[in-house]
């Protein structure tokens, strides 16, 4: 993000934290696309994806003022978002295994992905497992930083770094069985 | 051809619904909120209104039946006062639920309507003051 829309951010966020509902409004705006998204390829069901972006968005306005550094709002946010989609996989007993055990190779940050077809990817990531959907699109949707990710995923950045390599091999492989 | 840095915007644009779906969902969700917050003031509102009036009520005729009949027993009290049997337990009940209901509710009010405080605002302020001067030094 740049510096200005950075401090604009945090000047946004202060004002909600001052109840402006006005703010409140104009922040859901700013964050509604990737969030719904994100929420969306992670649940695959657009009607129920909607109703948790209204629960987990009342959570955020209910908790906004518990927020210290408005600089972390983003990953506050996806915390609260994965929190609660996590908490709807267990409710519908969806099992989501995560191999902690993976390594990543030692410069796994050289491997790029390039793709010709947005359509055929979106595709191809909504057939992925979601511990390989979210570490993906919360680089790629977001941009954010390994250890943004982890604090999002509350695990480490080494664990971030091998699942983001095994995740974009994933999808390659998707991508090339298409 | 996308490539990463692009990426996001292909990709986002393959699930964006209308700007109108946008704008009615947010509206829902700042409503949803408002009539949240409006309930749990009617809640703590009338629990705390009926709590004023049913527990000096109760207090009264408790009050009232000891001056009467005093040295009666309470088989005695009650055949002489048959509400006693009933009302006094069941206002206990109810106040000491009502109390329950709404000092929950007053708190979560209260936790619900706290914003920043003066001296996090001037904080705040002192951060992004910073930003701004390194930005027009760069500029």
């Amino acid at each position: 993000m740049k510096p200005d829309a950075r401090l604009a951010e945090q000047v946004l966020i202060t004002r909600c934290q001052l109840r402006d509902r006005q703010a409140l409004a104009e922040l859901i705006e700013r964050h509604e696309r990737p969030v719904r998204y994100f929420i969306r390829r992670l649940v695959n069901d657009a009607d129920r994806a909607d109703e948790l972006f209204h629960d987990i968005w009342l959570t955020v306005i209910a908790r906004i003022h518990t927020l210290g550094n408005p600089e972390r709002f983003t990953v506050w946010l996806y915390r609260i978002a994965r929190n609660r989609v996590y908490q709807e996989f267990r409710r519908t007993k969806l099992v989501v295994e995560l191999d902690e055990s993976m390594e990543a190779p030692d410069n796994p940050e050289e491997e790029t992905l390039s793709f010709e077809d947005a359509a055929r990817l979106h595709r191809c990531l909504g057939e992925l497992k979601p511990w390989q959907k979210e570490v993906l699109m919360l680089r790629f949707i977001e941009s954010m930083s390994y250890d943004q990710i982890a604090e999002v995923l509350d695990c480490s950045v080494g664990t971030v770094r091998s699942r983001i390599h095994y995740a974009k091999q994933a999808l390659k492989e998707k991508l090339e069985e298409r | 051809m996308a490539t990463e840095k692009n990426l996001r915007e292909s990709l986002l644009q393959q699930e964006s619904g209308s700007a109108h779906v946008a704008a009615e969902l947010r509206d829902k969700i700042l409503a949803t909120d408002e009539a949240r917050v409006r309930r749990m003031k009617w809640i703590a509102g009338i629990s705390w209104v009926v709590f004023l009036i049913l527990f000096p009520l109760a207090a009264l005729i408790e009050i009232g039946r000891r001056y009467r009949i005093a040295g009666l027993t309470t088989s005695e009290a009650v055949a002489l006062f048959p509400e006693y049997e009933w009302f006094v337990p069941l206002a206990i009940i109810i106040t000491q639920t009502l109390l329950l209901i709404a000092v929950a509710m007053t708190f979560s009010l209260y936790i619900r309507s706290r914003t920043l405080t003066m001296h996090q605002i001037q904080g705040r302020l002192a951060v992004i003051e910073e930003q701004l001067r390194k930005l027009a030094e760069k500029g």
